[in-house]
């Protein structure tokens, strides 16, 4: 596995050149890049829950409206500025995720699936019918935007963009640290073998928990940055079955368990709907197709078709062994 | 050193360990033969925490253990080798390896070095996923990793399943080795070959209750062994 300085490097260096392209860019491609950016930080993010310890939360939909309402709130009610209350929403959610996972993580698998699902519904109610706080169906309007500062000389629409793009390499490098930590070993351990895991010694419930806390903290971030740049959110936005599955689709189409996949697949489905925008009708329907041509003929994403190719790249005599996992397993 | 009295233990209402009685200490290492479904791999799992004991006792050195976690009891000097030689089949050798010290942080260096003294065969194959290691390879992996954690007592739960008689040999020369260190021994096994070479003292078990029990060259040769299979 790559350390993480040489790691850090790379995504630097990759985020000054996105920055760089940005400055090219005109309104609407930049507002493509910063769905693009704020839906692969909640990937990246998602995907050390999902993709290192095999649970799938459909909660997380909810949990991306919980951030950016409490961002909302802070901004205008309490009268906070974007710099705090970005961090209190990270707060506010991950502590939320801890209650969310103390309930779910009595239950596994398909059960654990159905019950986050409750919970998503649940935290989508909520936020239609506490129209007190969140202006319910009609959706929370005038959300001041991150300021761009003073001795910038850059528009608003290019600043936003930078905080995209900088949201996405802190969760991705911090995703990198988590799962490289003693705990990022214990999820992938109660991934593969829970039993094995326990008689072990590792403390299954700490790894899992906090993988889903950390996925919490991160998707309230996001959720925060996500109602800033808008100036307005609704409900519409955090549905399970809008936000909530999609996030697994990113992350399945990207590639699991692999972090930087799900850049790819917050890519691909993104532009995906941008680009077919004028067949509007057509677009979910490639959306779809897309998904069925992933799952059946690139199960482990984009990272694993990549992967394969490096691996061809690398050695084409000796192709024999390269351990195609899906064949061991 | 680990004393068990009268333990009751089972899955949901259904009762698989009636009353056992059973000890093990260093130097004398113990083997738990019976029929399938006499409760072998029930006693692992309560004396390693994986499932709760319904009443009786558990002690290691004096101290009673019953109601301690997994991490708590491996933090006290047990580990197991589950059934069904379970490694982590996409990670490396040494990864497997080092997830078994997980309760001491990182392996030192002379931790690795010493379990791949004691199993060559994992030193070359260190970088190597464990699903791509034979049968026996595996086993040894199973036995190394549970070496990482320091155990006082090793609990090897049916290490033979499966394994050709070649592998079993490897595997039972292992487990003297690694008795002659000063580490307690309980091997549950149906395999007598395995038994014979390894066990000192033996213990067959029946109705989930410690049947007969004395030296292994007498109780294994006894017949005790076939009457409890055969329900007698």
């Amino acid at each position: 596995m790559a350390r993480i300085p040489h790691i850090a490097l790379i995504s630097a260096v990759a985020f000054a050149a996105a920055v760089a392209v940005a400055t090219q860019m005109n309104d609407y491609l930049l507002y493509v890049v910063i769905l693009w950016a704020i839906f692969a930080s909640l990937a990246v993010s998602f995907d050390v829950l999902l993709g290192y310890t095999g649970y799938l939360s459909l909660a997380h939909g909810a949990l991306f409206g919980l951030g950016a309402y409490t961002g909302a709130i802070m901004t205008t009610r309490a009268g906070a500025g974007f710099w705090l209350a970005l961090p209190v929403a990270g707060l506010v959610t991950a502590g939320v995720a801890m209650v969310v996972a103390l309930i779910a993580f009595r239950t596994r698998g398909l059960y654990f699936a159905v019950l986050t699902l409750g919970i998503g519904l649940i935290g989508h109610q909520m936020f239609l019918v506490a129209s007190g706080l969140t202006g319910g169906v009609l959706g929370f309007a005038g959300i001041p935007g991150p300021g761009v500062p003073s001795w910038l000389p850059i528009d608003q629409n290019l600043w936003n963009t930078c905080l995209a793009l900088a949201l996405l390499l802190v969760t991705f490098l911090a995703a990198q640290v988590f799962v490289r930590s003693r705990l990022g070993a214990a999820c992938i351990a109660v991934r593969e073998d829970m039993t094995l895991a326990q008689a072990l010694g590792i403390g299954i419930s700490r790894a899992r928990l906090s993988a889903f806390i950390f996925s919490g903290f991160f998707t309230g971030l996001a959720g925060a940055l996500f109602a800033a740049i808008n100036n307005f959110v609704a409900p519409e936005s955090f549905t399970v079955l809008g936000t909530g599955f999609q996030l697994v689709a990113l992350v399945v189409v990207g590639g699991m368990g692999t972090l930087w996949g799900p850049i790819l697949g917050a890519a691909l489905l993104t532009a995906l709907p941008e680009a077919l925008r004028m067949a509007s009708g057509y677009s979910m329907l490639a959306y779809g197709v897309l998904l069925l041509v992933f799952i059946l003929f690139a199960p482990k994403g984009f990272a694993g078709l990549i992967q394969r190719g490096a691996a061809v790249l690398r050695r084409p005599a000796t192709r024999k062994l390269s351990p195609t996992k899906e064949g061991v397993r | 050193m680990l004393e068990i009295s009268d333990l009751r233990a089972g899955y949901g209402r259904m009762a698989v360990l009636h009353g056992l009685d059973l000890t093990a200490m260093p130097g004398r290492p113990t083997v738990v033969m019976g029929a399938n479904g006499v409760g072998k791999t029930t006693l692992c799992r309560a004396i390693t925490g994986l499932i709760p004991v319904w009443s009786g006792g558990i002690r290691l050195d004096g101290h009673d253990i019953t109601c301690l976690s997994p991490a708590q009891r491996v933090r006290r000097g047990i580990a197991l080798v589950p059934e069904g030689r379970q490694v982590f089949p996409d990670m490396t050798v040494r990864d497997n390896l080092r997830l078994g010290a997980y309760l001491r942080g990182e392996p030192g260096p002379s931790d690795l070095e010493q379990v791949e003294a004691l199993f060559p065969i994992l030193a070359d194959r260190r970088r190597q996923t464990a699903g791509l290691l034979s049968g026996g390879e595996q086993q040894m992996l199973a036995l190394a990793r549970a070496l990482m954690s320091r155990p006082r007592l090793l609990i090897l739960d049916e290490p033979s399943q499966g394994l050709a008689p070649k592998a079993v040999a490897q595997v039972a020369e292992a487990v003297q080795r690694i008795s002659e260190s000063g580490v307690a021994i309980l091997l549950v096994e149906q395999n007598m070959t395995l038994a014979e070479t390894v066990g000192e003292w033996a213990v067959v078990l029946q109705g989930g209750r410690a049947e007969v029990e004395g030296p292994a060259s007498t109780v294994l040769k006894s017949g005790a062994v076939e009457a409890s299979y055969l329900g007698h």
